[in-house]
């Protein structure tokens, strides 16, 4: 059954998905380091042109050391994103920007054992394309960054899901 | 030792920083070929240790696959790339496209192997103007993870990886035919390196394109 609405004269559609991210985030050394992540969103289409969407990631905790301390951290980023699209075929150029909050977990080890938690706000921004696939499938990738307090990761996430 | 200083000079050159194409595919079945030389300054690691702009050359081909949907193969010193353009946007003169690519080299020499996979995000949009001329311009993101490989005798094997991205955008005119123009242009990236200058290309191009089929 098609959950899409027509409201207005404006087709409202809906999208539930999911993926695999790498995250690559500046460690101490001033360096990135890429981790692995996952990702899930539930995103409003509206208008043919506009959506909105709200985003989880979460990235594998990685360790950090040096040379008389050692940490690992592990965090949960929620976004609120508005965002544009546009396409003359079926697959769809996308840009999107909007505010995030990430709940960061950092446990040390040395010089002793000491967990902190975080909640840091940010922002999340980005492009990419998503190419339906078959009646109610879809497949996309997104490239961008995100603010985490004063850290900026960059994210490139590959996925799909399905749409209504 | 002595491959490894010679490879370097080959690595003067491995990420090529130009955006050569605009915003307009080609048609299902056409082809085009682009010859383009100019200068590099920074984005490899030879020309950020030098502090000098670097010639840059390169050769690219690209073929419509469908309408709206083109893919390109360029070669470069020293590396080569392929990308997918997708032209999401056409409104009268205007055009946008979105071309993400995968680039790189790896580079073999005695007891050290260097490599390096670019991935670029460029987004442009093309005005035509008149007398077959247009502008290009656009915002691009270009992402580098470089990674040297080391096996010495007697102190075993060892890698260490570096990612780099770069944040900019392209300029480009064009000028000519259908079937032949020129185009002047350049690239400008901030690097997400601490305390890095930005790192810019400017050349000239000439483009070949194979006619449309009716």
């Amino acid at each position: 059954m098609s959950l899409t609405l027509l409201l207005a004269g404006v087709a409202l559609g809906a999208e539930l998905g999911g993926g695999l991210a790498v995250v690559a985030v500046r460690d101490s050394a001033g360096a990135f380091d890429l981790r692995p992540a996952i990702s899930t969103s539930l995103r409003a289409v509206g208008g043919g042109a506009v959506w909105g969407d709200l985003t989880l990631v979460g990235a594998l905790p990685t360790q950090d050391e040096g040379i008389a301390w050692a940490h690992s951290q592990a965090w949960l980023r929620a976004s609120a994103a508005l965002g544009l699209q546009a396409g003359t075929l079926p697959a769809r150029f996308r840009v999107f920007a909007g505010p995030a909050v990430t709940l960061q977990r950092t446990t040390w080890s040395e010089p002793q054992s000491v967990v902190v938690e975080q909640v840091l706000p940010g922002a999340r921004y980005g492009l990419g394309l998503a190419v339906p696939v078959g009646d109610r499938g879809y497949l996309d990738g997104s490239a961008g960054g995100s603010l985490r307090g004063v850290s900026r990761d960059y994210e490139l996430c590959l996925g799909g899901g399905l749409s209504w | 030792m002595v491959g490894a200083v010679l490879a370097m000079p080959m690595l003067a050159a491995c990420t090529t920083l130009s955006t050569l194409d605009g915003a307009r595919t080609l048609n299902p079945g056409q082809q085009s070929w682009t010859l383009s030389t100019g200068l590099q300054a920074g984005g490899n690691a030879l020309s950020d240790a030098v502090s000098l702009p670097l010639p840059q050359a390169e050769v690219g081909w690209r073929k419509g696959l469908v309408d709206n949907v083109d893919v390109g193969v360029r070669v470069y010193l020293v590396g080569v790339g392929v990308d997918v353009r997708y032209r999401f946007l056409r409104s009268g003169p205007w055009h946008g496209a979105f071309a993400p690519g995968l680039g790189g080299l790896v580079l073999p020499a005695p007891s050290l192997v260097m490599g390096a996979v670019d991935l670029r995000l460029p987004v442009v949009f093309e005005r035509e103007l008149a007398g077959h001329s247009s502008i290009a311009f656009g915002p691009s993101v270009l992402a580098r993870e470089g990674i040297t490989w080391v096996s010495i005798e007697d102190m075993g094997k060892g890698a260490t990886a570096r990612l780099d991205v770069y944040s900019g955008g392209t300029a480009r005119y064009r000028l000519g035919s259908d079937f032949f123009s020129v185009g002047f242009g350049g690239d400008l990236y901030l690097s997400s390196a601490r305390r890095t200058a930005p790192v810019w290309s400017t050349g000239v191009d000439l483009r070949m394109r194979s006619r449309a089929r009716p």
